[in-house]
């Protein structure tokens, strides 16, 4: 009997734990302005332009972006964010696969035109 | 492909902003438009647009398939989307400057200045607007109401009603007097009152659009939540810089007598009841008004449950320099999940009910705090929104002179049933426009924005049932949650001479290949989409 309640809340800890791995994730945002504007929507809670940046011993940095060169009017947002399994990923490799999903918005032009006339 | 518009891939499924719904866009049917391109002006970058846009019309003619423009994806309901493509507006940021040439005489004739307008193209954030007229523009001037937020585009804030609370004011679309509307693949026309016109003959020959001067047809399209084809650009008043000075009252206690001077608007019986009401005179103008509440301890005869916000508009001194700088500081996404989450496991019972109830009204007292004391721009207080994924927002009108029953209402609903946030009415000019929610001549707006969890929809729309059944007229919010809308809830809000002139004007400005490109399930479910008579 108490080693099937046991068995039991074992399953149900494994399962709470496995649904925080899969569903939670750690973000860091980077506000470049104060009101961020954007040039397009994303979907949700991303930003519009995504990348996934793995950095590993053997290939060396992956992906590597200039974002301002991206922008013509420059960043407006950053979010950077790394999920428990790829922290796991990290641990495992000690240090030599780090893997992480980065979300920017590009600003909106400044000033204003004249029609003419 | 044609210069200055792609292709876009929305992700599937499509999520709002603020995560409330997914939506699936048909593949293959979406569109960019952009400003790219090397030595090409404004305005020509406008007129290529202007083009783009008709044709992505033409196109969704021919592959059968509905559209819609999508600025910030702001809204928390499905009020602007459609089951074909998205033309996603945020490439499209042009602002221009209006003169004397630009406008009719008849404008300035009555004391308007030019300067005072300014043509925004559909994209724009309402906080590029802010920053280009507080900080870019000289001499500096500001909008003359936003949202509590702004991150809307100007399209996005007209077409669903974004209304902030400027008692004297109105809404954002209330600010608007003209309109340029991409109505077909090879029609653009530029709308305004036949009662209040703007636009020269050379601003519209600029545009080379049809010019239509018409006060039902304006009204209709001023809030048509993107059916009446697609907003291009829009003709706004601004106002002189003004800052807004900010204070609090909350040591008053909620009674009947309190509840009819904010019903009959009587400032003299306010000023007796809420103690440290500043005077309204020139210079120092009330502008925003609105109740904060803790629905929880809200008790008549008592003191602590409600606090009063007020901004009134004091001039700039000499040497103020705008700071739009600023952290807007809220709970992070990923808590706000988790306590969404935690409160729908906790929320049966007598337990979860008090749970609520403490957490409400430990959130609801961190804001209970003395007024800032140092005037601000609009730009600089409403700007970037606090609170992102997972919340409910809700929010319907009613005339002010029935604020009193409806408080009543919302307070007994909750006595029964935990929400999980707080409530706000704030007071709004009413509007001209047709299907503007801000529709009564003194309308407040109640606001109940909480966590997105099941039991607050059904507080929503436990509340929205309690006012029809004892009738006291309201409308409800069209770019905020909105299931209780129904065809038959729709007529009794807005009454049937209001849809039949709104849907008039839809038949009058798009040609029927074009009303059904137009045309979502939204529009379907609130009896919109069907013929006037």
């Amino acid at each position: 009997m108490n080693h099937s309640h046991t068995g039991k809340y074992k399953r149900i800890l494994f399962i709470v734990a496995a649904a925080f791995m899969l569903c939670s994730c750690s973000v860091i945002r980077v506000l470049e302005v104060d009101s961020p504007t954007a040039d397009c929507a994303g979907s949700g809670r991303h930003f519009c332009h995504d990348t996934t940046i793995t950095t590993s011993l053997w290939k060396g940095r992956n992906g590597k972006q200039d974002l301002r060169s991206l922008c013509p009017n420059g960043i407006s947002r950053v979010k950077v964010t790394t999920k428990p399994m790829d922290v796991i990923l990290g641990f495992i490799t000690i240090g030599f696969v780090v893997k992480q999903r980065l979300d920017w918005d590009c600003s909106q032009r400044s000033g204003s035109s004249s029609i003419p006339h | 492909m044609r210069p200055g518009m792609d292709p876009f891939i929305p992700d599937d499924p499509w999520l709002n902003c603020h995560e409330n719904f997914k939506h699936h866009f048909t593949p293959n049917s979406s569109w960019q438009p952009n400003h790219t391109g090397v030595g090409i002006s404004d305005s020509d970058l406008y007129k290529r647009a202007t083009e783009n846009l008709k044709w992505a019309i033409g196109e969704a003619i021919d592959n059968n398939h509905t559209l819609r423009a999508i600025g910030a994806n702001w809204s928390f309901s499905e009020v602007a989307m459609c089951n074909g493509g998205m033309v996603q507006t945020k490439g499209l940021d042009l602002i221009f400057n209006i003169d004397d040439p630009l406008v009719v005489p008849a404008y300035t004739a009555t004391g308007n200045k030019s300067e005072g307008l300014k043509f925004v193209e559909c994209g724009v954030q309402m906080a590029r607007l802010s920053k280009n007229l507080e900080i870019e523009s000289n001499p500096a001037r500001c909008v003359r109401a936003c949202g509590g937020s702004n991150g809307q585009t100007i399209a996005g804030a007209t077409s669903t009603g974004t209304h902030g609370a400027a008692l004297f004011t109105g809404a954002v679309h209330d600010t608007i007097v003209g309109i340029h509307l991409i109505t077909g693949r090879d029609k653009h026309v530029w709308l305004e009152r036949a009662s209040y016109p703007v636009a020269s003959d050379i601003f519209i020959n600029w545009l080379g659009a049809t010019p239509m001067r018409d006060d039902n047809l304006f009204n209709a399209a001023l809030v048509g939540f993107g059916s009446f084809g697609i907003i291009h650009g829009i003709m706004l008043e601004t106002d002189p810089l003004f800052l807004l000075k900010e204070y609090r009252i909350s040591n008053f206690v909620y009674t009947d007598d309190l509840m009819n001077a904010f019903a009959s608007l009587d400032f003299n019986k306010l000023r007796v009841l809420l103690p440290g009401i500043p005077d309204s005179v020139p210079g120092h103008e009330l502008y925003h008004m609105e109740i904060n509440m803790n629905p929880f301890t809200t008790i008549k005869g008592k003191s602590g449950g409600m606090y009063v916000f007020l901004f009134y508009k004091v001039p700039v001194p000499p040497g103020f320099v705008v700071d739009q700088s600023g952290l807007n500081t809220g709970p992070s996404p990923e808590f706000i999940w988790m306590m969404k989450n935690l409160l729908t496991v906790l929320s049966g019972g007598k337990l979860g009910y008090n749970v609520i109830k403490k957490k409400i009204t430990q959130e609801f007292e961190k804001n209970v705090r003395p007024a800032t004391p140092v005037p601000k721009t609009i730009g600089s207080i409403f700007r970037d929104t606090r609170f992102t994924g997972n919340i409910a927002s809700f929010a319907f009108a009613v005339a002010t002179g029935t604020l009193p029953q409806t408080v009543e209402q919302i307070l007994a609903e909750i006595a029964v049933n935990a929400f999980a946030g707080a409530v706000a009415v704030r007071f709004v000019k009413g509007t001209k426009a047709t299907l503007g929610f801000t529709r009564f001549e003194h309308t407040c707006v109640i606001e109940m924005d909480g966590l997105d969890t099941k039991r607050n929809h059904e507080i929503f729309a436990n509340v929205i049932n309690r006012m029809v059944n004892n009738g006291i007229p309201c409308t409800i919010h069209w770019g905020k949650l909105n299931d209780p809308l129904s065809k038959d809830l729709v007529t009794t809000m807005y009454g049937a001479d209001k849809l039949r002139s709104w849907k008039q004007g839809r038949e009058t400005l798009l040609l029927p290949e074009t009303r059904v490109v137009f045309t979502n399930d939204f529009m379907k479910k609130c009896g919109l989409d069907m013929a006037s008579v």
